[in-house]
């Protein structure tokens, strides 16, 4: 025992000594005075090299849709302008005091490549930074979306982000337009019933179904709103489906009984006021909710999402999506404009 | 307390022989049962010599044995008593193996289709059409049933142990296994393979009546649904549940064209009352792991009651 005595009290010693520097509160935490080059350097170079090998692997979709600046801007506008700035103006007063400085993107986007690093950037966050992780971990698609917006914004003129961003219609119009017609960013709301539309956007407010842009536009709505703008927006207009057989015709009345996934008709017809009418709602809409349930299932959220994973769901093989592509496809056309 | 009360209500569902293979109540479990009481008193025979000898060794005087007594002793117990025993076995068993691939035509044949974690059986009529039904049989007693076996998704098993033997249902083939009831009364039916989470709840009682009230039963199952519900149809049930006469589009979950008749819930995972009706609605998936019944908690509960009460309703 004796012998050891040393390594004990060295041991012992240390650990008193590394906790004593926090606990003592010499560490410089304030803002105030910035931060040593040094340290900026240090911690800046480990963030890049995090998202570097982070990055790695990633598989880059296509970024070439138009649309996808449409349903990246406005939540551009909301959510990441007051710190990074934007075509339209500079970033609010406080994020000049932030420690690190968040950069100015509309300078600094055009040297911050690959796709891929920039995708993790967005998606993850980074730590010790103000830099927050998108809030909907399931939705890569509105990441990728976010990635294609930055891409072209350092070339944006003021006047094509306030197109993009919907700055001339406050609120919900911004991006669902004025009555809830929807545009190429957002769906339509007019064909749905003020059931659905509360239950969707109290299903956004406390985090049960994901979407990084409906979860930071739901966040501050009160019962109250979320009563008015239902029933504002859910003016339950009836769209007939695109007549005519095919393909998604017949998944729609009849399903795919040879795979067990339910006839869409069923519910989404002339089905109860809970469930979402489809007939007449924007095609890309459709398209992603469709991959969203065919990737994730009932982890899609939402307040019906277990009778949905449950209609498409295919067993024995739960780890393939039910439908396939062209499937997809076919019941956005139907259903589609 | 609980554990007695559970003890005594295995004990007493033991003695309800529903799902006995030593109570018959076909030609083939009747068969069946001789070759196992057959062979449980050839056991004992053979586990009584070996005793015995066993017993005389240990025991037994000590005597000096010729060599060609141990070759004798040998050669008889350990060759010719086997070869012969074994050889009767043999033959006693080859006679049961059902000889029915013969022409001889089935008094009634169903299509049974085992898919996770439930039964659906189609009666065939005599001028080729099927009436369909799911996860409760019912059988004319003296009459030879034959049974066609598919599955949809993974490899199960149709056994009815006081009817007779089991056969496997195999993705992408069709295996045919006639059985002959010859006591009228309630029997159960069980999947027999192990086919995932839910496989202990896919089961289905079978009940053999006289001629009269199979015909009777058939010709009520035949008959469509008289009633029709708003609720069932908006709440989109209609997607995967056929009610004949009324919403005939879903085909890929059990029909209820009579279910307010079944006994049971869910491929006999429930008793068939109101209340548990209400329950599994509201979420199947406790249940019933695996299911692929989503559950309808989300839509408001005297909407759930009054499907209830429509199902039940449908006699």
């Amino acid at each position: 025992m004796r012998k050891y005595r040393p390594y004990i009290v060295g041991a012992v010693g240390g650990v008193m000594a590394a906790a004593i520097v926090p606990l003592s509160g010499i560490i410089d935490y304030d803002a105030s005075r910035g931060r040593w080059d040094i340290t900026d350097w240090y911690l800046g170079v480990a963030a890049q090299q995090s998202i570097t090998l982070r990055s790695i692997w990633l598989t880059v979709p296509d970024l070439n849709d138009p649309a996808a600046l449409q349903r990246a801007a406005g939540h551009y506008e909301m959510v990441c302008a007051a710190c990074h700035g934007s075509p339209a103006g500079p970033p609010e007063q406080f994020a000049y005091d932030l420690v690190p400085a968040p950069p100015r993107l509309i300078v600094q986007m055009d040297n911050w490549h690959p796709d891929a690093r920039v995708f993790w950037t967005v998606k993850h966050g980074i730590k010790h930074s103000a830099m927050p992780a998108w809030p909907a971990q399931l939705r890569d698609d509105e990441v990728w979306d976010m990635v294609a917006f930055l891409k072209a914004m350092s070339a944006m003129q003021p006047e094509e982000y306030a197109r993009l961003a919907g700055l001339e219609r406050p609120g919900c119009a911004s991006c669902h337009a004025e009555n809830g017609e929807g545009s190429a960013a957002a769906p339509r709301l007019d064909i749905q019933s003020p059931e659905y539309l509360a239950a969707a956007l109290f299903a956004y407010r406390d985090g049960t179904r994901e979407s990084g842009t409906m979860m930071a536009a739901a966040n501050g709505l009160s019962d109250t709103q979320i009563g008015e703008l239902s029933v504002f927006f859910g003016k339950s207009v009836v769209v007939e489906a695109t007549p005519g057989a095919s393909i998604g015709a017949e998944i729609a009345a009849r399903g795919i009984p040879e795979r067990d996934i339910a006839a869409c008709d069923s519910c989404h017809g002339t089905g109860r006021p809970e469930y979402p009418r489809l007939a007449g709602q924007e095609r890309h809409y459709l398209i992603r909710q469709l991959e969203l349930f065919n990737e994730h299932g009932e982890a899609r959220g939402g307040p019906q999402a277990e009778i949905m994973a449950q209609a498409i769901r295919r067993l024995p093989n739960p780890e393939n999506g039910p439908l396939e592509p062209e499937e997809i496809e076919a019941l956005a056309d139907h259903y589609g404009r | 307390m609980v554990l007695p009360a559970v003890g005594a209500s295995l004990l007493l569902a033991g003695c309800t022989f529903e799902q006995s293979a030593l109570h018959p109540a076909g030609r083939d479990a009747q068969e069946l049962s001789g070759l196992t009481w057959f062979m449980f008193a050839g056991a004992v025979v053979v586990w009584a010599i070996v005793m015995g000898v066993t017993v005389y060794a240990v025991l037994g005087r000590k005597r000096r044995r010729t060599e060609r007594f141990a070759d004798l002793f040998i050669l008889g117990g350990g060759v010719a008593f086997p070869t012969v025993g074994l050889a009767i076995l043999l033959v006693y068993g080859l006679s049961l193996l059902p000889n029915w691939t013969s022409a001889q035509a089935p008094g009634l044949r169903v299509h049974v289709q085992a898919e996770q974690y439930w039964w659906r059986f189609a009666y065939e009529l005599p001028d080729g059409s099927r009436v369909e039904t799911a996860n409760e049989l019912h059988l004319p007693n003296d009459v030879t049933a034959e049974f066609v076996l598919t599955s949809t998704d993974v490899i199960h098993s149709f056994w009815i142990p006081a009817l007779g033997g089991k056969m496997d249902l195999i993705p992408g083939r069709t295996n045919l296994l006639r059985l002959t009831p010859t006591k009228a009364g309630t029997y159960r039916g069980v999947c027999a393979e192990f086919c995932g989470p839910s496989h202990t709840f896919m089961a289905f009682p079978v009940v053999v009546h006289d001629a009269d009230g199979y015909a009777s039963w058939l010709a009520a199952e035949q008959a469509p649904a008289t009633s029709g519900s708003e609720l069932f149809a908006a709440s989109g049930c209609a997607a995967c549940h056929t009610i004949r006469g009324v919403a005939e589009t879903g085909k890929v979950g059990p029909d209820l064209t009579h279910f307010g008749r079944r006994s049971t819930i869910g491929a006999a995972t429930l008793v068939n009352t109101r209340e548990n009706l209400l329950a599994w609605l509201a979420d199947p998936q406790r249940i019933k792991p695996g299911a692929a019944m989503p559950g309808f908690a989300s839509l408001p509960e005297t909407d759930r009651a009054a499907i209830a009460d429509y199902l039940m309703g449908l006699k």
